[in-house]
């Protein structure tokens, strides 16, 4: 039972630092606009970074994250960067369909009288395994292993850079 | 941007323009106009914090744009389809279990405390359900029942199991050992006495309306003799007539190992299913009120327990010896009945059964010769380990006595007991005995509630006979199948 209390517990701990808010799901991607989202450490400065990519040049990658419900820009230097994940898109069209109907079986062992004591914990695991699946399980690329940092500008906002006239402080994020 | 300019739009049906002033537009239908330098589509234009501009026909000069993007999404699929079957298959299971339980709820387990005699932590068969009909804590009972556990060991494991939706309250534990030889065997009878006598014979022949059941009764394997209910009265009787080939004049005992059906549990459900949502209503009214729990055993009366008769020689005539009752389905019985000493038999030793059809599984029927009475010693449980495998001092101490102290073990509890066996000459054994003592709370399934019926209730504790032939008829529908649905609805998954 400790390990099904431990899964949820990261599930929620996870759910609430992921960037799952962001992403696009996979069938709204033709539609999709704005970056991918970065999560990576930083050798310099001894930190996870993350944040919308708005754009990369060959030096410098430039993120946009909510800091205390502010934008804030992270610049972050290519050599400082030791590895990271870009987050492209979730890998669920239905993740709260997928959800409800999870809970609702949840509920069903109820009605299971003793064989209750089984299926309750076998529904939680079960139920727990695809939610967490389902939010937490987004498509991703590995930097570096996956991608050069020369590739990565395709997933920005300003795959070309940021562009002239554009003030970086008057960019919303999404 | 010019190898993208030069591909076939019908091939590439959506195009992403980004623009020098930091917008995007996605253009679906589009084309390039060379001689006009320019891109046109069908699309949406946003500006760089990603707010729509415009929505419609849109064209771009190249000189605007910085960048011309297209992507093949197909890599980025939904995985929900296997979720989605994942989840289907687990609301199958749950909904087969629900529709299950909710056609035929009173097949849930229900057991009192079970009995395992435990070796190396592996379980082997159900020895041993003490106190059965003891349900309310007035009703606590002593139960003595035979572990059929023949030892020279110095110290023997017993395991306590909760593996039902069910509150057991024990007062006591304890072995009996009876010291045996190697020719002898020890039984305990109706009445708690034990004995001593020589292994017991199968009988010669066993029918039931002239037909053969021998095969089932002469070893005890689990192979069982059982038959269905009657269709429309539960009390029907049945006849078992069986012989020994034994003339001897030796004080003899028939032994008898049996459990009940479901039946029994069937009732008892159905009766707490009628009382509904006031079963705690009742249920005190029974701890308070002597004449409702003579009411309540009522039923239990009229389907009666297992008659056993002899056929005297001088009378012609059947002459009843006694008759054995055990509440339980879960684990045998096994006691002996001492046969009188002056039956005058012939050459045969004829004996008859009468019991209801349909209520008992018999397992084995033997004769043992020479029965004398026995002495057993009563031996505590000098350690437990609670079922979080700790040893427990405090818990040895509540089913130490026959005191005040109880020990309460809840659904998935498991116990273990480890007796130290009274020291034994050379060439004997121990045959241990259980003494357990309490009672055991019901928890009512919230399916049951559906039942509610005060009228079929006073009518079942009434003993009447229309709601008798509806309740036959009820349980014929559930019968086949309890058996099955009662022992795959036990509670184990909680042991390690």
């Amino acid at each position: 039972m400790n390990k099904v209390f431990f899964i949820i517990a990261h599930c929620i701990i996870f759910m609430a630092c992921s960037p799952m808010w962001h992403l696009p799901k996979p069938n709204e991607m033709e539609q999709y606009v704005f970056g991918s989202y970065f999560k990576g450490t930083e050798i310099e400065e001894r930190r996870y970074v993350e944040g919308e990519i708005i754009c990369i040049d060959d030096s410098t990658m430039t993120l946009m994250t909510l800091n205390n419900k502010k934008n804030t820009i992270v610049l972050i230097k290519k050599h400082h960067v030791k590895d990271g994940l870009i987050y492209v898109a979730l890998s669920s069209n239905n993740a709260n369909s997928i959800s409800m109907w999870s809970s609702a079986n949840m509920l069903l062992p109820l009605s299971h009288g003793a064989y209750g004591v089984i299926t309750l914990p076998l529904n939680i695991i079960v139920g727990a395994g695809i939610s967490y699946d389902t939010a937490l399980s987004p498509y991703s690329i590995m930097y570096p292993s996956d991608i050069s940092w020369n590739q990565m500008n395709k997933f920005a906002r300003f795959p070309g850079g940021l562009p002239e006239g554009v003030k970086i402080e008057d960019i919303k994020l999404r | 941007m010019n190898d993208l300019v030069h591909l076939d739009s019908t091939q590439v049906p959506f195009i992403k323009v980004h623009l020098k002033n930091g917008g995007v537009s996605i253009l679906q239908n589009w084309q390039v106009y060379a001689e006009q330098d320019c891109l046109k589509g069908i699309g949406i234009e946003w500006d760089y914090n990603r707010e729509v501009k415009y929505e419609g026909d849109l064209a771009y000069v190249f000189d605007e744009v910085t960048l011309l993007e297209t992507n093949n999404y197909s890599v980025l699929q939904s995985l929900d389809q296997s979720r989605f079957s994942a989840l289907a298959l687990i609301t199958g299971v749950n909904m087969a279990l629900t529709i299950m339980c909710a056609t035929n709820p009173k097949a849930c387990w229900g057991s009192c405390p079970t009995f395992f005699i435990g070796n190396n932590n592996k379980l082997l068969e159900t020895r041993a359900e003490g106190f059965s009909s003891a349900i309310t804590p007035s009703m606590e009972m002593k139960d003595i029942d035979a572990l059929r556990t023949v030892t020279t060991e110095s110290y023997l494991n017993l395991i306590m199991t909760n593996e039902a939706l069910e509150t057991h309250v024990v007062n006591q534990l304890s072995l009996l050992a009876v010291k045996t030889a190697q020719h002898e065997s020890a039984f305990v009878d109706q009445d708690n006495r034990f004995y001593t006598a020589e292994h017991p014979m199968s009988p010669s022949s066993v029918s039931v309306n002239d037909h053969n059941i021998l095969p089932q009764l002469c070893a005890s394997d689990g192979i069982e003799y059982f038959s269905e209910s009657d269709h429309d009265d539960l009390s029907v009787k049945e006849e078992i007539i069986m012989r020994f080939n034994t003339n001897s004049s030796a004080p003899k005992g028939i032994v008898l190992q049996y459990r009940q059906t479901l039946l029994t549990t069937f009732l008892l459900y159905t009766g707490y299913s009628y009382m509904g949502n006031e079963v705690g209503d009742f249920l005190s009214q029974i701890e308070r009120d002597e004449s409702k729990r003579k009411m309540v055993s009522k039923p239990y009366e009229l389907l009666g327990g297992i008659e056993i008769s002899y056929y005297c020689l001088k009378n012609k005539k059947w002459k009843k010896v006694d008759e054995i009752y055990e509440t339980g389905p879960i684990a045998s019985n096994q006691v002996l009945v001492p046969l009188p000493d002056n039956m005058i038999i012939g050459d045969d030793l004829h004996l008859k059964i009468n019991m209801t059809r349909g209520l008992w599984r018999l397992d084995y029927i033997g004769l043992s010769h020479n029965i004398v009475e026995a002495d057993a010693e009563i031996v505590h449980p000098c350690a437990c380990l609670s079922y979080d495998k700790s040893m427990d001092k405090e818990l040895l101490s509540l089913v130490c006595d026959n005191d005040a102290d109880y020990l309460v073990s809840l659904p998935g509890e498991r116990y273990h007991f480890v007796f130290e066996l009274p020291a034994l000459p050379a060439e004997y054994s121990n045959t241990v005995f259980l003494l357990s003592k309490g009672y055991y709370l019901e928890w009512i399934r919230s399916e049951w509630m559906q039942y509610k019926d005060h009228k079929r209730l006073k009518r079942m504790l009434m003993n009447h006979a229309g709601e008798w032939k509806a309740l036959a008829r009820e349980f014929k529908l559930v019968e086949d199948d309890m058996e099955r649905a009662f022992w795959n609805s036990r509670l184990r998954e909680s042991f390690k």
